[in-house]
């Protein structure tokens, strides 16, 4: 009995946001910055640990805009561990509750909206030139702009396409296009599944995870079908997730699965194993490939609707500057450093992950060809940013819950009419003015 | 004269008693102090903070946006279905758990607890699972009941019977979860059975042999009956367990397919840290515990009155 009621305090006690602070590392110059009468700005920022070669960028980039910025601003990083993907957000939200954000934050794409949303960070528009506005690629733009302001620039970009087997290809005589205008319809890559999907290998690889990636991967049959999962303005999701065209792109999907084309539980180097002709991945994938010599693989457009805008997935982590800081100022000169053209051509080079501006692109050659073409192509004319909306954690949830739903055999239309009345009630009750 | 001294003797024995009584008393308070102030820190203000939340609108990320709303939160839980749906599965989960693993507990139980060879092996066997982690689990039993090429599917295989979906079917899911529930966690209650199984006296089993009882006899009245507190407690917090059912779920199915494994416990996780929205989170987390508290109540009252 006490148990039961320890029990549910426990679960009460979840509520409460008991958050776990992750541990944290200092990284950056300790130097003293004692001179007197001229007083230095100490700025602190806040960024989830990543790999090694994606941290030492960071720390580099910082060390020399310590130097640069000498006796006037000293920017320290700390480094928090994600540990399961919410870690650091849950530290942001125990710092909004105790005002004690840093300086700056990184903070993912389509978390901005809804900072910005709950005043978290503030707008930087004075602080961007047109020239730069310009420089940064569309989806960039997109991601960091709410309600007609702009919040928070990214680093790098991301994009998903179609990797390809080569081996299995030439097997059937099947050439996948490298032009934009040849990008494959649903149709034209079911076919292809079709035809691939033999003797224990699948036709494609296209469940990265069950979470974010389903937003943030399939969103695109939406949009390439003409809509998009919420009205531009972000407040409904009626007659948008579960339109026409939604429902037709679900269908599709759940084509996919009834006949067995990709496995819904995959292992994670299915294709790298060729055990998939296909595969929906992004450039983070081309790192592991070298560890399988006998993998030969290219690169495809995302496939589009027949007739349908040719479109791919975009969004990044970004950087912004929070309300609580005492320097916005010299914090949002912090900002444009670790956004401008070198940090992004550094952080691309050593992550493999395309640039977010269009000049770094500039100074990789490898870029101009195949296939890493492709990723550029998409990158900088066709991708689109997550939806813009306050409510967007229960967007993606409910979506991701939805898709995997109907993969498995759920209606189509009842499971998305489920998506938009979840969504519609949940931003009519907290975010409608 | 007399009787004036002697109630005054009287009075200092007494006041002296006094002072050592509450000497004594403030000795034992301060031992228990710590653990009360633990207590009261880290669990009765939460839930106190709890109950005041659940008549809010809070926004986790707009602590200054609070607003107090009445009974909104209440009125909205009892119109929402995935309410309804989640605490149906959290029942159906523990009502066939809980009996379930601790039959199993007890079988197994009973099986280490001959002078079987290898018996300390078996023993091992069935506690290994409840030391490793519930997560690492999940995630091993996750590629075991894969669809197309799990382990169990290849089984299956052998003995021609077609592939099934498992996780990934609205039917099999908590039925897949409750299998794989009983198999991590009956090694606890196995242990506590054996400990319980010890502590019956060698005469009395001697005894009944004499007078002629066999082995189901001899389970039936004496290991049984000799086993009935330990299987209260067993029962008791098994069925705390089973309500508290979240890690399965959320790491293997999220709730899904079609809210057929979500929880009570996932809902409350998923409407306060994922959605935010901490006011609702914890009007459920209310009725939650309302919840468990009536359970709790009519488990000791219906083993008390027997």
């Amino acid at each position: 009995m006490k148990k039961g009621i320890i029990t549910a305090i426990l679960a009460a006690m979840l509520i409460t946001g008991c958050s776990s602070g992750g541990q944290t590392n200092e990284a950056g110059s300790e130097g003293s910055s004692g001179n007197a009468g001229n007083e230095v700005i100490e700025l602190n920022f806040w960024r989830p640990q990543a790999g090694e070669a994606e941290d030492n960028v960071y720390v580099k980039r910082i060390e020399e805009f310590n130097k640069a910025y000498e006796g006037k601003i000293k920017m320290k990083m700390e480094v928090i561990t994600r540990g399961n993907s919410f870690a650091y957000e849950d530290k942001i939200n125990a710092a909004v509750a105790s005002n004690t954000l840093p300086d700056v934050i990184a903070m993912d794409g389509p978390n901005i909206a809804n900072y910005a949303a709950s005043d978290i960070i503030i707008p930087l528009d004075e602080h961007f030139t047109e020239e730069d506005m310009n420089d940064f690629v569309p989806s960039i733009v997109q991601q960091g702009t709410f309600k007609e302001k702009f919040y928070a620039p990214g680093l790098n970009e991301s994009s998903v396409v179609l990797f390809y087997n080569k081996k299995i290809m030439d097997q059937y005589g099947i050439t996948p296009p490298d032009k934009m205008e040849d990008a494959w319809t649903w149709e034209e890559w079911y076919d292809v599944m079709k035809t691939t999907a033999k003797d224990g290998v699948f036709g494609t690889n296209m469940i990265n995870d069950k979470g974010e990636w389903m937003t943030y991967a399939f969103e695109q049959l939406w949009i390439s079908g003409g809509t998009d999962l919420v009205n531009d303005e972000g407040t409904k999701a009626d007659g948008f997730v579960n339109s026409e065209q939604g429902i037709e792109a679900a269908a599709f999907l759940q084509k996919l699965a009834n006949e067995k084309l990709f496995n819904i539980d995959p292992k994670p180097t299915e294709f790298e194993e060729g055990k998939a002709a296909t595969k929906l991945g992004g450039p983070w994938n081309i790192p592991g490939f070298k560890n399988y010599p006998d993998l030969e693989w290219g690169i495809t457009y995302f496939p589009k609707k027949a007739g349908g805008a040719l479109t791919a997935p975009s969004g990044s982590w970004a950087v912004g500057v929070s309300a609580d800081s005492e320097h916005p100022k010299e914090a949002a000169e912090a900002v444009k450093w670790l956004t401008n053209k070198d940090s992004s051509t550094e952080l691309a080079k050593a992550i493999s992950m395309p640039a977010s501006r269009k000049s770094a692109f500039e100074s990789m050659a490898e870029y101009n060809e195949l296939p890493l073409r492709i990723i550029k192509e998409q990158v900088t004319t066709v991708s689109n940013a997550r939806p813009v909306t306050p409510a967007y954690p229960v967007l993606t949830q409910k979506f991701a819950e939805a898709l995997i739903d109907i993969m498995v055999g759920a209606d189509v239309k009842k499971s998305l009419d489920n998506v938009a009345d979840i969504y519609d009630e949940e931003f009519k009750r907290n975010f409608a003015e | 004269m007399q009787t004036a001294w002697s109630a005054d003797e009287h009075k200092i024995k007494q006041a002296s008693l006094g002072r050592q009584k509450r000497r004594e008393s403030v000795v034992g308070y301060s031992f228990i102090a710590p653990s009360v102030i633990l207590l009261l820190v880290f669990l009765v203000l939460p839930f106190m903070f709890a109950f005041l939340f659940g008549f809010t609108k809070f926004n986790l990320l707009r602590p200054d946006k609070i607003q107090f709303i009445g009974l909104d939160n209440y009125k909205l839980l009892f119109q929402d279905n995935l309410f309804y749906k989640s605490l149906f599965n959290t029942l159906y989960f523990t009502v066939i758990v809980v009996p379930v693993q601790s039959a199993v507990a007890l079988m197994l139980a009973l099986l280490v607890n001959h002078q079987l060879k290898l018996r300390n092996v078996y023993r091992i066997a069935y506690f290994s699972p409840v030391v490793t982690s519930m997560t690492v689990i999940a995630i091993l039993w996750i590629s075991l009941y894969n669809p197309n090429e799990g382990l169990i599917n290849s089984a299956l295989n052998f003995f021609e019977i077609p592939k099934q979906p498992f996780l990934r079917s609205s039917d099999q899911a908590m039925h897949s979860i409750i299998f794989m529930s009983v198999w991590q966690a009956a090694g606890y209650q196995m242990m506590i059975f054996l400990a319980g199984l010890q502590g019956i006296s060698k005469d009395i089993y001697e005894a009944s042999s004499i007078d002629g009882a066999n082995r189901f006899q001899q389970l039936r009245f004496i290991t049984i009956p000799s086993l009935y507190n330990v299987t209260v407690f067993v029962l008791t917090i098994t069925t705390i367990q089973a309500v508290k059912l979240f890690v399965q779920p959320y790491i293997m199915t999220n709730g899904g397919p079609e809210n057929t494994t979500r929880t009570l416990a996932l809902l409350i996780y998923q409407q306060g840290f994922q959605f935010r929205n901490a006011g609702y989170a914890s009007a459920i987390s209310v009725i939650f515990f309302l919840i468990v508290v009536f359970i709790s109540f009519s488990m000791k009252k219906f083993f008390r009155d027997r």
